[in-house]
């Protein structure tokens, strides 16, 4: 008899060798500089000087347990807070719509969510500071109604409304993602065995959209807890938040071992949350379809509540409908009043949807608007019209090569982090090896951590090897964020693919590399023209970390704009944004058509 | 003259033994039909024939050479895939001439093999279709023909017909064997659909839990199951449990659990426990007991009757209490009632007895 071992046409090196170049760029970008911050962060520092004592202390972390530091953290988790409770009230309404329309409407719908989402954040940030302004339209709209102005910005009013608007499209699109899954013959079926159409919803859409609801907040709390750019502008400067103290530990006070202390303090309360919000998406899965055991357990403290509520709701209605009668016999005048009374009732009823929508979208139109004023004061509405800012842009060679500059960085991005990415992303989905799910999230993870922390971090590295202000530093940086983009949005085309297909391709006789190049590329093709766009506005637009590391003569558009609103607005700033503006509604044009919005999800 | 031999094949999954010392051999031009419930090792044994799937142990010939260590691309086989496998980005011409490209074909003669093949299958005409505009038996036969073309030695089929509704099934099979015999290919039929595997293949491997039960021509399995498992996999079968004796002129008894004494015929040692199988077509039903040398007689009662047109099934219960199916053919209309008392007879030599294990 004759046995012979196992065969060598399916190597165990292919996956090692697909994944070694995303885990090069991982290991220089990311590992490294983490390690080295938390390294550093033991270090004594000598505030003022940069430099630092290489000797362990604790002193660092200590430090941080001074009452002022802890208001700040205090200060940071109010704000994110109320902003995770403002985007939960203001977007489930949203998503709800969004989950029960369909066709044109959704996409539309969609499209307002997701144009911000794709937006440069200082560009956006610009708008709420138009918006909200001493002399903005909601002031002005307060004035209008003899009601005093309220001084949004600089201030931590204007912070929360500020990074509401900024981050509730994430919101939205956890929770109607939950919702679309629901079965709304659910709902059918409450109104069938006798509940109210609100009834219905209370009993039994939103407690299955929970996961939704917990996955959205721990998201939204996560990004606002470490978010930069926002608290700074829209703040002023005045108001501290933990990223603006890592920020002005490092780069102003130059002590960086308590800079990286702080950063690392972060980096444990960003680890818990997102571990958190793993634990409920993942878990949305079982949410979704209850055993009706685990329905009855989960929700049953709920009942009586929701009874209680019926029964007022009832009450109220019944009573306010007497109360009606009654007035409307009395005169014809109160007649004409109610009557009015309930028109603009019913019209708000309809519309507030709506402006919530308007919300989301308003101060992208707005930045737009004003870019086209003749007047170099950023007022609204406009006075006069000109497209002489547009024209400024090119008078100022500074903007012009920010731009050339980032335009190089975006498109050497896209080349490098779409082949790096779908060859990983390739190995991730076909192959299945030991420690498969530990590298998908490994390579995700620059995503999840706050931009400060792998600013400060790489800033540290790219110091260490002579890179800081260097084309090819902020390219590293840059790279390791697009890369866990393209992997995602390339591996979820991949979770459809018929295997089958590829095995067909190799029973004709095609070749493995034949087989990827005929097969697999083609048919994956638009998950890679989405990646390409994702990697191409991702490296454009990234603010965050490049503050850290850009200086000098190369400094990225988005930086620049940056440091231009510290110092207050600039009409060319606004002409730069409505670009990027432009820019990302081109980009979710051609994502749509590729793919289709609904098919996509950004988190 | 053997074209595929298969040797010794063992692959587990983890702990699970899906193929497990699996030999048989394929002669040249026959149509091999690979049977037996999901789960048996099957698919997976025809996987690791095309080459898909690496055997942990064993060794595979084709055409008398070796080709255990050949990746699927350079194997002599084709294989049709259960869900067709079609290249949905490619229309129905590039995916017949995929493998011809890959072959480096000259484009003229590419496109002359896919006519013919076209012709063969009886879809000339539909070359610039995209996959998606065709129907299911359309896909399948396109399949088919992207394997074809290839002029595989060996065409491997991976239950072809099990995405089609019953008709088509049924048109789709006889066309498929006209194919096969044709062409003269040899093939390899793998199907969980007993009917599928008697009517088209020339042998016969009964699979079970990753061994080979039976292996045999379509009516040599049916008439002479060699096993429990095939006489219920295969057909409809009452299965008896007894032991076996002899009377004293060296006759054959089966004992009954009830007691009851049935004459067979049978070489096996007196006192051993067996099974006795007996097709329900080989039972008449009599309105009156008529006495026969060569033929077993009980009185039993009309328990249940299904009507399917052409044939009735009755469940025929014994004094003893155990039941037997009975067909009856071409009566239409069942003239018994149920409750019905009725004589059965069937011939001792349709009485098969296989030893328990």
């Amino acid at each position: 008899m004759i046995f012979n071992k196992q065969i060598i046409h399916k190597s165990k090196y292919i996956p090692a060798i697909l994944l070694s170049p995303g885990l090069l760029i991982l290991t220089l970008g990311f590992f490294i500089p983490l390690i080295m911050l938390f390294v550093i962060s033991f270090y004594k520092g000598v505030p003022g000087s940069g430099l630092m004592v290489e000797e362990f202390t604790t002193g660092n972390y200590l430090r941080f347990f001074d009452a002022y530091y802890i208001e700040v953290l205090l200060r940071t988790f109010k704000i994110a807070i109320y902003t995770t409770i403002l985007s939960l009230i203001l977007g489930y309404p949203v998503a709800l719509v969004i989950a029960r329309s369909s066709g044109k409407i959704k996409s539309i719908l969609l499209a307002i969510v997701l144009v911000p989402l794709l937006t440069n954040v200082v560009a956006r940030t610009l708008g709420l500071m138009i918006i909200l302004g001493r002399h903005g339209p909601v002031n002005q709209l307060l004035d209008l109604l003899g009601v005093p102005k309220i001084n949004f910005i600089p201030g931590e009013l204007g912070i929360i409304v500020g990074l509401t608007q900024v981050f509730m499209p994430y919101m939205i699109l956890s929770i109607s993602s939950v919702l679309s899954n629901i079965d709304f013959s659910l709902e059918d079926a409450a109104r069938d065995l006798g509940s109210s159409k609100f009834g219905a919803f209370w009993k039994v859409t939103f407690p299955l959209s929970m996961s939704g609801i917990v996955a959205g907040s721990l998201f939204v709390f996560l990004l606002s807890f470490s978010s930069y750019v926002t608290p700074r502008l829209l703040g002023g400067g005045k108001v501290m938040v933990i990223t603006m103290l890592i920020y002005q530990q490092a780069m102003q006070l130059l002590n960086w071992p308590f800079a990286a202390a702080v950063a690392v303090i972060l980096l444990i309360l960003s680890i818990v949350l997102v571990t958190f919000y793993t634990k409920a998406t993942t878990s949305s899965k079982l949410i979704d379809t209850p055993v009706y055991g685990d329905f009855q357990k989960n929700h049953f403290s709920f009942q009586d509540f929701f009874r209680k509520i019926n029964d007022w709701r009832y009450d109220r209605v019944t009573a306010a409908r007497l109360a009606v009668d009654v007035l409307t016999q009395k005169s014809a005048l109160i007649r004409v009043l109610a009557t009015l009374g309930l028109y603009f009732g019913k019209f708000f009823i309809k519309t507030w949807k709506i402006f919530i929508v308007l919300f989301i979208i308003v101060p992208l139109p707005l930045v737009i608007l004003s870019s086209f004023s003749a007047s170099s004061m950023i007022t609204f509405p406009p006075t006069g019209f000109s497209i002489r800012w547009y024209t400024g842009i090119f008078e100022r060679m500074e903007y012009v090569r920010s731009f050339l500059l980032s335009l190089r960085l975006s498109l050497l991005c896209v080349l490098i982090s779409v082949s790096v990415g779908t060859l990983a992303s390739l190995a991730l989905a076909r192959y299945n090896f030991r420690g498969r799910e530990i590298i998908r999230s490994v390579f995700l993870s620059p995503l999840m951590l706050p931009a400060v922390i792998v600013g400060l971090a790489l800033l540290r590295f790219l110091a260490s090897i002579r890179w800081v202000a260097t084309f090819q530093g902020i390219l590293l940086a840059h790279l390791i964020l697009t890369t866990a983009y393209v992997i995602r949005t390339v591996s979820s085309s991949l979770v459809g693919f018929d295997n089958s297909l590829e095995e067909a391709a190799r029973d004709l006789g095609a070749s493995a590399f034949y087989t990827l190049r005929k097969v697999i590329l083609p048919l994956i093709k638009p998950g890679l023209i989405v990646a390409a766009i994702f990697a191409f506005i991702v490296s454009f637009d990234e603010t965050t970390v490049s503050i850290f590391i850009t200086g000098g003569r190369t400094i990225t558009l988005p930086v620049r704009i940056f440091s231009q609103l510290e110092y207050g607005l600039d009409p060319t700033v606004t002409a730069i944004s409505s670009l990027l503006i432009l820019m990302a509604v081109i980009a979710l044009f051609i994502i749509g058509e590729v793919f289709g919005l609904d098919k996509f999800s950004i988190k | 003259m053997c074209m595929v031999e298969v040797q010794n094949i063992k692959k587990s999954f983890g702990r699970v033994l899906a193929v497990d010392n699996v030999s048989f051999k394929v002669k040249r031009g026959e149509l091999l039909g690979l049977l037996g419930p999901s789960g048996c090792g099957k698919t997976t044994l025809l996987r690791i024939i095309s080459g898909l799937i690496n055997p942990d142990q064993g060794v595979i010939f084709m055409d008398g050479k070796v080709v255990t260590a050949l990746p699927p691309e350079k194997r002599p086989t084709s294989l049709v895939f259960q869900n067709y496998a079609l290249f949905p980005h490619l229309g129905v011409f590039e995916n017949i001439a995929f493998g011809l490209r890959i072959k480096k074909l000259p484009m003229k003669e590419i496109r002359k093999e896919v006519q013919n093949i076209l012709e063969i299958v009886g879809l000339l005409g539909t070359e610039n279709r995209s996959i998606r505009q065709l129907s299911g038996g359309q896909q399948q036969r396109i399949a088919l023909a992207r394997a074809l073309v290839m002029k595989p030695s060996v065409l491997l089929l991976d239950e072809p017909l099990s995405n089609l509704d019953a008709k088509l099934r049924l048109e789709t099979r006889l066309y498929i064997q006209k194919v096969q015999k044709a062409l003269g290919i040899t093939s390899i039929f793998v199907t969980h659909d007993q009917e599928e595997a008697l009517s088209i293949s020339d042998r016969i491997v009964i699979m079970n839990k990753g061994k080979i039960v039976q292996i045999g021509t379509p009516e040599g399995i049916y008439s002479k199951p060699n096993s429990k498992f095939t006489a219920y996999f295969i057909g409809k079968s009452n299965i008896l449990s007894g032991i076996i004796r002899s009377d004293r002129r060296g006759n054959g008894l089966f004992t009954l659990a009830s007691g009851q004494v049935l004459r067979v015929k049978s070489d096996i040692k007196t006192g051993t426990k067996c099974s006795l199988v007996i097709r329900p077509e080989y039972i008449q039903l009599l309105d009156e007991a008529k006495e026969s040398e060569n033929n077993n007689i009980f009185v039993g009662w009309v328990e249940h009757i299904t009507y399917l047109g052409e044939v009735n099934y009755y469940r025929i219960r014994l004094e003893g209490n155990e039941t037997l199916l009975v067909s009856e053919y071409g009566y239409g209309v069942s003239k018994k009632l149920i409750g019905e008392k009725v004589f059965i007879s069937w011939p001792i030599s349709a009485c098969l007895v296989l030893q328990d294990h």
